[in-house]
């Protein structure tokens, strides 16, 4: 019994395993890699930070649908603006990550102001056509980009620990990543998230209803530039050698590849779409046509037979576990999806 | 001045050409095909191996490459855009991105990634205007866009089939409840685009460094022009091209900076949809 006499809320068995196993995969990611050799360890915080810049693109697109082709230009531009600025001032990449995150943020509202007069198609054309402005304009600019071979950033350090190698400096990036994935599901359970689902879906009812349309279409491309700043802070973090050959505007194809691939939902599918998009093509450099035609011949078929993403199949398979595991244990708690989830 | 103008003009005519592929699938699809380039591309490696190296006659090597194209649009119609014809748009597009990717792979795997040697198709030694000699490649272009509008026009404006392509334009369920075959329209305008991308990559290979990456650095300049053009209109798409190619030229005489041209361009598309959110053109 609780204090107040009412039975004490029992948390479902399904939930109850769903929560540990997510911690329990969190733990691994952790702990499995830095047991690998550097170079895996090595690729698997370059799918973290490529998750993380996803994640971003993932709130613009299927939370407040949005588009956006210029994702891999918010990552590149707050990545060498944290270079510049770590190699100048001879600081520690990681303090700096804070000022990757406000330019990301700020680029975000920059190319948003320009896509709000823009409908449908247009939106895609007008974030594509700054995007491929700011990388053939600032990222052939030496003062931003430094020398041709890139600018080399001084190793890693937070409080006097010196990260020199990928497998120490893992956890760095273990830890933003851990913390992009509770701003999304902060931002998911709030306001704000259910602010930006009505915009998507009636905005003539928000806008009758109070909210402001262009001040939270902003807002989304603000986050998104936010998130893919950090992204970007997190790359010259782990990567510490940025050329402008690091961010090609092909990239934000991409990262729009692997948000249609994941559909609306929260963060697991973007994880898992940036596993098969990215990461699968960085682990598995066979040549071999099977794998090189992998890639594209699956997004297809998902996107024309299996139309909820991988967040809906995520969906299905974490209903029918839930009602498994509720069987036997009196009547199953009906699964009230949330209001971005019944979409 | 005037030779700036003249070199822009003729690079305006390769944006106008792609932007008028754009806006053919865009008027019978409300999509934006990203894989308009690579499916030229394909086109124009196959009309390359025809005519060098198995020695096919030009005219049955250009007929063979111009029907792989509608091959590929058409077959991209009926396996990715006509099952997501429910789906939002952007699904659509980024399905077509998907496809883009797919030739692409193709592509690299059987002709490499590197840039190769595309023989011009006509040979002499070209005309002066304005103090510039203008090769008789670019006046190949020049001929062979206008002879490929006046066929688009036709086909719009003669036929039954253009018809009912100007009918989905308007309203595609409108025209399908008059009973236009929506989906036989729909199939046959990919299949166009398709042949028209062939046609388009065949005529610019020899002008651009030709590799399966060719449409990287044109793309945008493609988008730009069917957008300013309206979309709809593919006189305006042309029309908008040409005037990107001399605008862009001008620009980089007047302060050749790395990266300008890509700013104007951007600056273009934003000022119109600012301006005139329609395009120049305001057609259906």
């Amino acid at each position: 019994m609780s204090a107040a006499g009412s039975p004490a809320r029992r948390v479902p068995r399904g939930r109850a395993l769903e929560a540990l196993a997510l911690a329990a995969g969190a733990v691994a990611l952790l702990l499995v890699p830095p047991q690998l050799s550097e170079s895996v360890t090595f690729n698997v915080g370059l799918l973290l930070v490529f998750a993380v810049a996803a994640m971003g693109l993932h709130l613009l697109v299927n939370w407040a649908g949005e588009l956006s082709l210029a994702h891999s230009t918010f990552v590149g531009f707050p990545a060498f603006c944290v270079a510049a600025l770590s190699a100048k001032w001879n600081a520690s990449p990681i303090l700096l990550v804070p000022v990757g995150i406000a330019v990301g943020a700020g680029i975000g509202g920059i190319v948003g102001l320009a896509a709000l007069r823009a409908r449908g198609v247009q939106v895609a054309l007008v974030t594509l056509a700054a995007g491929v402005a700011i990388n053939e304009y600032f990222f052939n600019r030496e003062w931003l980009v430094g020398p041709p071979g890139g600018t080399s950033v001084p190793t890693p350090t937070l409080f006097g620990l010196t990260f020199d190698s990928s497998k120490s400096l893992y956890v760095v990036v273990w830890v933003l990543f851990l913390l992009a994935v509770a701003l999304m599901w902060a931002v998911h359970r709030s306001k704000v998230g259910r602010g930006l689902l009505w915009v998507k879906t009636h905005p003539d009812a928000a806008a009758a209803a109070g909210v402001p349309i262009a001040g939270y279409r902003m807002m989304a491309y603000g986050i998104a530039g936010a998130m893919a700043g950090l992204a970007g802070a997190m790359t010259t973090v782990w990567v510490q050698q940025l050329t402008p050959a690091s961010f090609p505007q092909s990239t934000s194809f991409t990262y729009l590849l692997v948000v249609v691939l994941a559909g609306p939902g929260m963060v697991g599918g973007v994880l898992l779409a940036s596993v098969s998009l990215f990461g699968v093509p960085l682990f598995i450099t066979s040549s071999a046509a099977f794998f090189s035609y992998l890639g594209p011949v699956s997004l297809i078929l998902t996107l024309t037979t299996y139309k909820a993403g991988l967040n809906g199949f995520g969906r299905q398979l974490r209903d029918g576990l839930r009602e498994r595991f509720s069987r036997g244990h009196g009547p199953a708690t009906p699964a009230i999806p949330s209001a971005q989830e019944s979409r | 001045m005037s030779s700036v103008v003249v070199n822009g003009f003729f690079v305006g005519l390769i944006y106008g050409l792609l932007g008028v592929g754009v806006v053919l699938t865009y008027r019978g699809s409300r999509v934006i095909n990203f894989a308009f380039g690579e499916t030229g591309m394909i086109g124009a490696f196959v009309f390359l191996d025809l005519w060098t190296s198995s020695h096919l006659p030009l005219a049955l090597a250009l007929i063979i490459a111009v029907a792989v194209g509608a091959v590929i649009g058409g077959a991209t119609d009926l396996f990715v855009v006509r099952p997501l014809r429910r789906e939002p748009r952007l699904t659509v597009m980024v399905a077509t991105y998907a496809v883009a990717s797919l030739l692409l792979v193709y592509g690299g795997r059987k002709w490499g990634t590197n840039p190769v040697y595309f023989p011009p198709l006509v040979s002499g030694g070209g005309i002066h205007v304005a103090g510039v000699a203008v090769q008789p490649q670019q006046l190949l272009i020049l001929g062979g866009s206008c002879a490929l509008l006046a066929l688009l026009w036709a086909i719009y404006h003669l036929t039954p089939f253009g018809l009912k392509l100007r009918a989905i334009a308007i309203d595609p369920y409108a025209a399908g409840l008059v009973g236009v075959n929506v989906g036989r329209t729909s199939l046959l305008t990919w299949a166009l685009a398709g042949a028209v991308a062939s046609i388009t990559a065949i005529l610019i290979a020899p002008l651009v460094s030709f590799s399966v990456f060719y449409i990287d650095q044109l793309l945008l300049r493609g988008l730009a022009a069917a957008l300013i053009g309206g979309l709809f209109s593919i006189w305006g798409a042309f029309a908008a091209g040409i005037s990107i190619g001399i605008v862009e030229a001008l620009v980089q005489y007047k302060s050749p900076i790395a990266g300008i041209a890509d700013v104007i361009v951007a600056a273009l598309i934003l000022a119109v949809v600012l301006i005139r959110p329609g395009g120049i053109v305001k057609s259906a």
